[in-house]
């Protein structure tokens, strides 16, 4: 076991161990918290859709939704639901499925030794049958059309389908009511026999705890319990061609405000480059679209935005993008003034005071971050899955110029590479 | 009840404080508070642009700055927070500049020739209006603040939290200013400070003796619960919006309840729908397949409970059967010992993790100061919940009375 080492004066902590199984395991200390985290999950998402299974040897490609449906099975037990399991000891716990990921938790007072080891037994026992898969679809149905009435959730995966002809970002992580009621046990066990296995996981804890001590009974748990193949998943990759698939997405919901989404392809890059993008993009972020910035102040004057433009890269080790987003009654005046404005930037780069100044902010970010006690879980997970070092992204903040940041915006935020997906209201 | 309240822990590296303006709750004035909460958020004598503020904050390591409103029975409260880190890391000369920011924001307003400045009004003015008409597009919260409307309507309660558009086109600049004024000279003050305050000894006093300075010092009449006959007959109201998921939301009041009854009711509260174990969740989710959420939410100030839950429109009927079937079954005592306790568990845990929050800290000390009308701690708290047994919450749920449906979406056939 190592601890992870950084020149950040932020007092995090974060120890790594690699086990003989090929596990990864991270204790991200926090001296004197209440609350305890503990954190299994595998480098499996929604876009993991084609690939070897580690069983049959076959290459096998699935329906769309199914890493979330597996997330969803997984807390059933034969005999329990885990969820309850952990209800009942007052604990709370949950899971989520991203894009490229999946993450199962529990948050706890005063139960963490016990809660790990039950953590760790549940997502190691899949029990599925036809009956409870076929149960679990109503449930899943009724998520998806939750997600269907919310504006942010569907002008965001618009923007995806937008930017991506052939590469799964274009469906849904949770698919749709048509794939969620194809999905069969057998499909389930094959995903997960697959990408379930210790080389593929990660275990994060989180709090007040002993390092060593955790480490151990990890190990131990797995040492007593788990014998299950564990290999290097072979997955395939739709080769995903430059250009963007199509130019605009508009749809009509029943709401007031109206939702737009911009969304700029780039290609894919390696962690670190990902790492040092996105802190750019952070910059970019406050310089140019939040309340610091000029622009701001001046869509805010001429009534076209109340609230700030907000922009983030986002990445995985197979793809990487911008998305932009703003809320507007006056959407096609707003979209119009935000391509100008990129233009200006492509020109003229950002303001220098103002680069500064979000410098300074960073820094007190970064202690703010250490303070926030899920924030390191993103953290370590993105350099889990993209390779890098943890603190990739707060190392990378001192070196940042001011030529970065409009060298990323030259050659990054163009018009041929954007797409725009807007959520309009519908005229009664 | 104690107006300053401070708590220290070096597990934080920053402080927020918190910084509360009790008013009493009257519908003509709501709109008036929202616009003037957002007004000092974003100008005032010393930085008088949002743009000037936010490079101000950013400078000094990224403190941040916020104002907000809310209901608490019957008193309205202008919230203003800041969050600073502590001086370890930036030195007495920015914690300085960050509560001479809060203290101005609401002690020396941008005002010109005695108004407002009048863009900043006019654009306020426009984004409370934006804000109103948008609040249907967060379908789950449109859902609970309808119910609730209608639960309390007639009351000041009742009234939207920031007013109708109607109210707001109708205030002028010099409305506003004198509404300003009226509110510092009857505000009650309560301040917080929560976090990592080592070399920041005072820190809370000076904020409150500041602003104190501006407001005097004033207490406002609380009255804990929200006084109003319960109806005899359900009432059922549905609002057609063209979606995909219904949501279903069943309001109920307690009778007679007594300030010491609510850990009884947070308890009932969390057995009926506040973890995956509880009845909600189990029945209408698990066993039904009805929903994909399905809760339920207890106001301590409005001795009030809400079910909720995002079905099919078609499931309506079948939705409020199992749902209206869950608090019946607390009532005749079918509680299993694992359900009791998991609720228990939770509650209780709830409450020692908030301690891992500063924001969750404050609020919380600072409702509890109202509520008890005096210091009640989580520990506290967590004494009287451990002492509950399931014929309290039996006790408590046969004083449960069902009084309003609000279905957003549509298929109820009423």
């Amino acid at each position: 076991m190592f601890k992870v080492e950084t020149n950040l004066k932020t007092g995090e902590e974060i120890y790594k161990k690699v086990l003989s199984n090929g596990l990864k395991v991270y204790i991200c200390k926090k001296p004197g918290y209440i609350k305890k985290v503990g954190m299994y999950g595998t480098v499996y998402g929604s876009i993991d859709n084609d690939f070897i299974d580690i069983t049959t040897g076959e290459r096998l490609k699935v329906e769309d939704g199914i890493a979330h449906f597996l997330e969803h099975k997984l807390f059933e037990q034969e005999d329990a639901n885990a969820l309850d399991v952990f209800a009942k000891m007052g604990v709370s716990s949950n899971a989520y499925t991203s894009f490229d990921h999946t993450v199962y938790f529990y948050e706890t007072s005063s139960k963490h030794k016990e809660c790990l080891n039950k953590l760790l037994e549940f997502v190691n026992t899949p029990y599925f049958t036809d009956e409870n898969v076929e149960k679990e679809k109503g449930i899943i149905a009724q998520e998806l059309k939750m997600y269907e009435d919310e504006p942010s959730s569907v002008a965001y995966y618009n923007v995806l389908r937008a930017m991506y002809k052939k590469f799964p970002l274009n469906v849904d992580i949770g698919g749709t009511v048509e794939s969620v009621y194809r999905i069969d046990k057998e499909a389930l066990y094959s995903c997960y026999n697959t990408f379930y296995n210790p080389a593929n996981m990660f275990v994060i804890v989180i709090g007040d705890v002993d390092e060593v001590e955790t480490v151990k009974q990890i190990e131990s748990f797995f040492n007593k319990n788990v014998n299950r193949k564990t290999a290097t998943v072979e997955r395939f990759i739709l080769e995903e061609p430059k250009e963007i698939a199509e130019k605009r997405i508009e749809k009509k919901l029943d709401v007031y405000m109206p939702y737009i989404c911009m969304g700029f392809k780039h290609e894919k890059q390696d962690g670190k480059t990902n790492a040092r993008n996105t802190v750019i993009m952070e910059i970019i972020d406050d310089v140019c679209f939040s309340a610091l910035s000029d622009f701001h102040e001046r869509m805010f004057n001429s009534k076209i935005i109340t609230e700030p433009v907000e922009i983030t890269y986002e990445s995985g080790k197979e793809f990487s993008h911008t998305i932009l987003f703003a809320v507007s009654k006056k959407h096609e005046e707003c979209e119009k003034e935000i391509k100008t404005y990129f233009e200006e930037l492509r020109q003229n780069g950002v303001d220098k005071e103002l680069f500064e100044i979000a410098k300074k902010k960073k820094q007190g970010e970064l202690i703010y971050d250490a303070e926030n006690f899920m924030e390191i879980h993103r953290t370590v997970i993105d350099s889990i899955i993209q390779d890098t070092d943890v603190f990739e992204m707060a190392n990378a903040i001192k070196d940042i110029t001011k030529e970065d940041v409009d060298n990323f915006i030259r050659e990054n935020l163009r018009e041929d590479n954007m797409v725009i997906s807007k959520v309009r209201e519908k005229k009664k | 009840m104690k107006n300053i309240i401070i708590r220290n822990s070096n597990r934080f590296k920053s402080v927020f404080a918190q910084v509360n303006l009790l008013l009493p709750l009257t519908a003509e004035d709501m709109s008036k508070n929202a616009l003037l909460a957002m007004m000092l958020k974003k100008s005032n004598s010393k930085y008088k642009t949002e743009r000037e503020l936010e490079r101000k904050l950013a400078e000094l390591y990224n403190t941040s700055f916020g104002a907000g409103v809310g209901k608490v029975a019957n008193m309205y409260d202008i919230t203003f927070g800041i969050e600073i880190l502590n001086v370890k890391y930036t030195g007495k000369e920015a914690l300085d500049e960050a509560v001479d920011i809060l203290c101005t924001a609401i002690c020396e307003p941008n005002f010109v020739d005695g108004k407002f400045d009048e863009k900043t009004f006019e654009l306020e003015k426009s984004s409370l209006l934006e804000r109103i008409a948008e609040e249907k597009d967060n379908k789950k919260k449109y859902a609970l603040d309808s119910l609730e409307r209608e639960m309390f309507k007639g009351t000041d309660y009742g009234y939207p939290l920031y007013g109708t558009a109607e109210d707001v086109v109708k205030i002028t600049n010099e409305e506003l200013v004198k509404h300003y004024y009226d509110v510092i000279s009857k505000a009650e003050v309560v301040v917080a400070t929560v976090g990592n305050l080592e070399n920041m000894d005072g820190l809370a006093e000076t904020i409150h003796t500041r602003i104190c300075g501006k407001c005097g010092k004033h207490t406002v009449e609380f009255t804990p619960l929200v006084e109003q006959a319960i109806n005899k007959e359900i009432e059922t109201k549905v609002e057609e919006q063209d979606i995909n998921q219904s949501i279903i939301c069943i309001g109920a009041r307690i009778k007679d309840v007594k300030t010491e009854d609510v850990y009884k009711a947070r308890l009932f509260d969390n057995i009926l729908g506040g973890t995956p174990a509880a009845k909600l969740f189990q029945n209408v989710r698990e066993k039904e397949s009805l929903a994909y959420f399905a809760k339920s939410m207890y106001n301590m100030f409005t001795a009030s409970v809400c079910m909720f839950a995002g079905i099919a429109p078609e499931k309506y009927e079948k939705a409020k059967e199992v749902m209206l079937k869950q608090l019946e079954d607390i009532k005749s005592g079918k509680v299993s010992d694992i359900e009791f306790n998991a609720a228990k568990e939770n509650l209780i845990s709830a409450y020692k993790e908030k301690q891992d929050s500063k924001g969750g800290q404050a609020k919380g000390l600072f409702s509890n100061e109202i509520y008890f009308g005096r210091t009640v701690d989580f520990d506290e708290m967590i004494e009287e919940i451990s002492k509950l047994t399931l014929d309290d919450v039996v006790e408590i749920a046969n004083r449960v009375v069902v009084t309003n449906i609000f279905l957003l979406g549509g298929k109820a056939d009423v």
